[in-house]
């Protein structure tokens, strides 16, 4: 017969080495995200022992009516959404191509991962000055093919520092899409395809309803992470552009970073840090349920 | 090449002193390490102020022990080379000769001081002396991350020996939260060979300016060329030719902008009107003060801008021939649309005492060997970055081997700096907002500047 007290042990056990876990999660993020809560209910003043001022939401309504900030929310969902499928498109692309590849396949993995390994701070530089009006390659080589007469100012103007942006952050992003999704495609098993070629499917067919549909959930997570990364972006947009010009590129971890810690808001700047969790918390509900809705139903089933 | 912090000249983003040794050249040579250092900075800004914030401050208990010697922590941040060399033979001496006081010197990255006083000043701990941009005296005086040194009784006779109008500076609210020690007036620089090439003289006026575009556009070469981009280098380039055409910042009483009058919109349309007609680079809107650098370095443009630091960052950074180099005042419209006085953009490195420091009396004490009764102070010298603050250094029979001093002595006489506003970082950063939008043509020169002057007037309500 097992005792009360062992009963309640074996009850308790896994609560035991849960423990250590969440102790890591509530100092790290808990706490930091319920000061950060309090800190945008405040006019925080820096000195110690200066007191702050509990002001309410009047820092959300700050931010929501500043032309500044809903410009950079503009920003971000236009550098997502532009650099997103691009990036899948052409990661996708290479992904199938190296799982074709039989021989040296580690090799051409290793070398793709260089663009994802180099610090954003360095890949920035590195773009700023490849776009250079006048010492970049870029229109180095767009002259010496005759695909423009003159000099184009790339991140002088508003559409095309964008573009140069954008470019930049596939080129930074392409190489982790296609690991993702490479790791996923060595996962399907052969026989799918065979009895789909016993079916009658042409190729485009076993592309759609076997590739696709088995990458299904590795497609789901890229882009959840992948757009997580890229609404948080700050180092390369900032480095290349910081944020113009004329604030077309900047984007909102721009605006947060201006508002706490150039112009020590940091009360606005915690809101603001805010909305953009909030934001980005929804939208990964939604994208959890949406994509793997199926295994969920089929969980319950 | 990577070169030690402590052999780094000044470089604040905004105000033009500038690194000519921190350069990884293996991509170019006009790849400044500033920028990199940038984002390194803010993301230390980051966790610094983070952590503070998280553990809170623990102030400091280092007081003064009698018989024993008091230690007062000084951090320079950065200097040029022939500075730092001055400090540390001077800290030496100092150490040698007063047994009472011990002066703990340590060197900082000058683009890390904004950063450094946020910590410091949250957590109540850092160091008694700083050696400072004076745009932080109000800034961070406000908040009680300096000393007033009106609280000092000799203030008053070190004041005097000090040029008058530099005071302005380093003071908010009739309170003077540093000494100001060496001034960088905001002068032109002039590519003379460019112009000597051209048969053209030294342009005074933007009418005399818009006159020389044509010739040197002819040969692919900019009359003038400044850094547009969204940073401070812009608001400061763009104030330099507010101030010389009459305007200002903000009105009599600083309840509204000024920037936004006629002063600030002739300037924006002068430099629209160079852009458009081919004398200004296009690319400018982009440019922050490398790209600037590296334009006028390689003989793009002829004028830019800039200030005495620029002897140093042509000849260090781009191997620019300084034979070719003359500064001259910044030019003016020949008619004043603003209605002040023409006057010259100042910017002050000041010597300040921390707010915490227990110990402010030593730290003053020091801060007069060093900085107000070390002879270095009394005479222009090239090697120690800007030119001095101390009248004695402009007396009759003072012999100086800097290059225009006389320009640079009377810009500095005439001296009007950023308005000393706790929040003036965050002013200058919707001025260079406004300037960046007017020259990529996002907004005309009256909307861009209005739009700044809108946030700029709600910033001054609040205080």
């Amino acid at each position: 017969m097992i005792s009360n007290t062992t009963l309640l042990h074996k009850r308790l056990t896994p609560y035991y080495f849960l423990t250590p876990a969440l102790i890591v999660l509530v100092l790290v993020i808990l706490y930091p995200v319920f000061s950060n809560l309090v800190m945008s209910l405040h006019k925080v003043k820096l000195m110690k022992g200066g007191g702050d001022e509990f002001i309410g939401l009047a820092n959300y309504a700050k931010l929501l009516g500043s032309r500044t900030f809903v410009k950079s929310v503009g920003s971000s969902v236009r550098f997502t959404l532009l650099s997103l499928p691009i990036a899948f498109i052409l990661g996708l692309t290479l992904a199938l191509i190296f799982n074709e590849i039989k021989k040296y396949r580690p090799v051409f993995t290793a070398f793709l991962l260089v663009p994802w390994a180099i610090a954003p701070v360095v890949t920035g530089y590195m773009w700023r000055w490849l776009f250079h009006d006048s010492f970049g390659l870029v229109n180095y080589f767009l002259l010496q093919l005759g695909l423009i007469d003159e000099n184009i100012i790339w991140l002088a103007q508003p559409d095309t520092a964008m573009a140069a942006v954008i470019v930049a952050n596939i080129w930074r992003f392409m190489p982790y899409i296609t690991i993702m999704l490479l790791a996923g495609l060595q996962g399907i098993s052969t026989e799918l395809y065979e009895a789909a070629h016993v079916d009658g499917a042409n190729v485009l067919q076993r592309f759609w309803y076997v590739t696709l549909a088995q990458l299904r959930h590795v497609i789901g997570v890229v882009f959840l992470f992948a757009t997580i990364w890229m609404v948080n972006d700050f180092a390369l947009i900032f480095i290349m552009t910081e944020g113009g010009p004329a604030k077309a590129t900047q984007v909102v971890p721009i605006t947060i970073y201006q508002i706490a810690f150039e112009h020590l808001k940091l009360g606005r700047g915690a809101a603001a840090a805010l909305i953009l969790l909030l934001f980005l918390l929804a939208m990964s509900i939604i994208f959890i349920r949406v994509v793997f809705k199926d295994r969920r139903r089929g969980n319950e089933a | 090449m990577q070169v030690e912090l402590s052999e780094c000249p000044y470089s604040i983003g905004a105000c033009g002193y500038r690194p000519d040794s921190l350069i990884f050249s293996s991509i170019s040579k006009v790849y400044s390490s500033r920028q990199r250092g940038t984002v390194l900075q803010k993301s230390l800004l980051i966790l610094a102020v983070g952590l503070t914030l998280l553990i809170g401050g623990c102030g400091s208990d280092r007081k003064p022990v009698p018989g024993e010697p008091t230690t007062v922590v000084l951090w320079e941040f950065g200097g040029v080379p022939g500075h730092l060399k001055w400090v540390k033979k001077a800290v030496k001496d100092y150490n040698a000769t007063h047994k009472d006081i011990q002066i703990e010197l340590e060197f900082r990255d000058w683009a890390t001081q904004r950063e450094s006083l946020i910590s410091t000043t949250i957590s109540g701990e850092g160091p008694d002396i700083i050696r400072v941009h004076h745009k932080y005296s109000v800034e961070f005086g406000e908040l009680g991350g300096l000393y007033p040194l009106d609280n000092f009784e000799d203030f008053p006779q070190i004041k005097e020996r000090i040029l008058d109008n530099v005071w302005e500076q380093v003071s908010f609210e009739g309170k003077h939260y540093g000494l100001p020690v060496t001034m960088l007036p905001f002068i032109m620089a002039v590519n003379k060979g460019i112009l000597d090439e051209h048969g053209l003289e030294i342009p005074q006026t933007w009418e005399e300016v818009k006159e020389i575009g044509p010739v040197l556009k002819a040969d692919g070469i900019h009359a003038l060329t400044m850094p547009g981009g969204v940073n401070l280098d812009t608001a400061y380039r763009f104030l330099a030719q507010l101030y010389r055409a009459g305007g200002r910042v903000f009105n009599e009483d600083w309840t509204e902008a000024a920037f936004n009058g006629p002063a600030g919109v002739a300037v924006l349309e002068f430099l629209l009107e160079m852009k458009e007609k081919g004398f200004f680079p296009r690319a400018s809107a982009a440019y922050r003060f490398d790209e600037n650098a590296a334009h006028w370095s390689t003989e793009k443009a002829a004028l830019s801008v800039e200030g005495p630091w620029w002897q140093s960052t042509v000849s260090g950074n781009y191997d620019f021939d300084l034979e070719k180099l003359v500064l001259a005042r910044v030019p003016r419209p020949a008619e004043l649309p603003g209605d002040q006085p023409s006057r010259t953009l100042l910017d002050v490195v000041m010597i300040s005492i921390t707010g915490y420091s227990p110990v402010p009396e030593q730290a003053w004490e020091v801060l007069k060997a060093l900085n107000v009764e070390d002879p270095v102070w009394r005479t222009p010298n090239p090697a120690m970055g800007g030119i001095p603050t101390q009248k004695a250094a402009y007396a009759p029979g003072v012999e100086s081997e800097t290059i225009d001093l006389d320009v640079l002595a009377a810009a500095g006489a005439n001296g009007l700096g950023w308005p000393g506003h706790p929040a003036i970082t965050e002013i200058q950063r919707h001025i260079a907002d406004a300037v960046n939008m007017a020259l990529t043509g996002s907004a005309s020169p009256q909307e861009a500047l209005d739009f700044a002057a809108e946030e700029v007037d709600e910033i001054l309500n609040d205080f």
